[in-house]
């Protein structure tokens, strides 16, 4: 019964997440039930197709399961939730990283602890309401447009509109995509408020007598930032968008590839820039680390592009 | 005559829309009722549309979830037979309220009853 399968897949995809696989389980046990009860226990295809039809549209089935319509379409509003919580916590997490940063770097006797204090919380109260009015508008316009588009609550819905369950068997980490995004925010702040950090330490190491071969001149890092910028959004467009789906589809597959082609040109650019180092050119420093980045980015890469060519799961 | 049909359209219409409304206000009732013994989803269908009450799947079974979330109903899945299914029954809370909204409805009744 595989078309009863890709619609459960299609009613599943448009339910909140909370309480979906039992709701999902409990379907699938009262179809079953009615499909029996007409047809036998081996009922045709057609058979299938047609207690399908008279349940209803996918849409329509998870309209019922979810509340009232709302501004932000109910299949998105736990994926909203979570990223407004993802991005306050991870502004919350920057910030403080760059307080601890400054505490360290001016001693704490030279420093205004409330004042600074006081900014650690208006910095993180300000940009989280400007983040999360962002992601709002982003959430109020997909859900109109995808509700604009999504045909499947009219009586012209046919079981021949069930999309095709994804072959790939392989599943997403939830942990590991929420981290990443929390890891590529808390990154993202970081660098474009605070690039000097590229050399923090490099004194230190002076002052106690070993020899780091250079530091990073920040105005040239600066230009590569908008780059790097580019790849971690859509580094963490990829995360949402396997969290979504919650499988290693061929297209995230391939966007992961793009994300990996794009930042190993860029890390090696960035190692071969002479005029990005001041000092010696040697591997003691940034440098050695833009080379680790891009070659760890060229194993990433051969792994994903060897799975998208040969797994056929 | 083309107009007599549009207005005789516009009639059924309404006449739909009400009568869904009045049953639509009931079902909570009649659902609590129907659930003093133990029932799965398919089974209350056919136990609700054998006393002559015709209900949608997809309407009700959403219906028995928001009704366990509320507490009047609570839920167990069986999991002994081939396929699992999950047994709706009528909690302490739901037995309290239905007897409530059973003395409303025979209160309402009443009234509406001298109306006609």
């Amino acid at each position: 019964m595989k078309i009863l399968d890709q619609y459960l897949y299609a009613i599943n995809r448009k339910l909140p997440t909370q309480g979906k696989d039992e709701i999902i389980k409990e379907l699938k046990s009262l179809l079953l039930d009615s499909i029996e009860s007409r047809y036998g226990k081996t009922p045709t295809d057609s058979e299938v197709r047609s207690v399908i039809q008279e349940f209803g549209s996918p849409a329509k089935v998870a309209h019922e399961y979810g509340s009232a319509s709302h501004i932000i379409n109910s299949e998105y509003s736990d994926l909203y939730y979570l990223i407004c919580k993802i991005v306050s916590l991870s502004l919350l997490g920057s910030f403080t990283i760059i307080f601890i940063i400054q505490v360290i770097s001016e001693g704490l006797q030279n420093m205004n602890i409330p004042y600074h204090l006081l900014q650690l919380f208006s910095n993180t109260l300000f940009a989280a309401i400007s983040a999360i009015g962002v992601i709002t508008l982003i959430f109020i316009l997909i859900s109109k447009y995808v509700e604009s588009a999504d045909l499947d609550l009219s009586k012209d819905w046919t079981p021949d509109d069930l999309p095709e369950i994804p072959a790939s068997k392989e599943k997403v980490s939830k942990a590991e995509s929420i981290a990443s995004i929390i890891f590529i925010l808390i990154a993202i702040t970081i660098f474009n408020t605070f690039p000097e950090i590229m050399n923090l330490g490099f004194y230190d190491f002076q002052d106690a007598g070993f020899s780091v071969g250079h530091t990073v001149l920040i105005d040239r890092f600066y230009d590569y930032m908008l780059f790097i910028n580019i790849i971690w959004l859509i580094e963490i467009f990829y995360n949402v968008a396997a969290l979504i789906t919650g499988r290693i589809t061929k297209s995230i597959r391939f966007i992961k590839i793009i994300i990996g082609v794009a930042s190993i040109s860029l890390f090696f650019t960035m190692y071969n820039d002479t005029s990005l180092y001041l000092g010696k050119l040697d591997l003691f420093g940034a440098r050695g680390v833009f080379l680790l980045i891009a070659i760890i980015g060229c194993i990433e890469l051969i792994t994903n592009t060897v799975k998208l060519l040969f797994k056929s799961n | 005559m083309t107009d007599q049909k549009v207005s005789q359209d516009v009639r059924q219409g309404l006449l739909d829309n009400i009568l869904q409304e009045l049953r639509r206000g009931t079902l909570v009732m009649v659902v609590l009722m129907n659930l003093k013994n133990q029932e799965y989803g398919y089974s209350l269908i056919n136990k609700l549309q054998a006393l002559g009450i015709s209900i949608e799947q997809n309407t009700l079974y959403p219906l028995l979830r928001r009704l366990e979330k509320q507490g009047l109903l609570v839920s167990l899945w069986d999991t002994s037979e081939s396929r699992p299914r999950k047994y709706y029954v009528i909690s302490d809370l739901g037995r309290s309220i239905l007897e409530s909204v059973i003395k409303e409805w025979q209160h309402n009744n009443q009234i509406i009853s001298k109306m006609i």
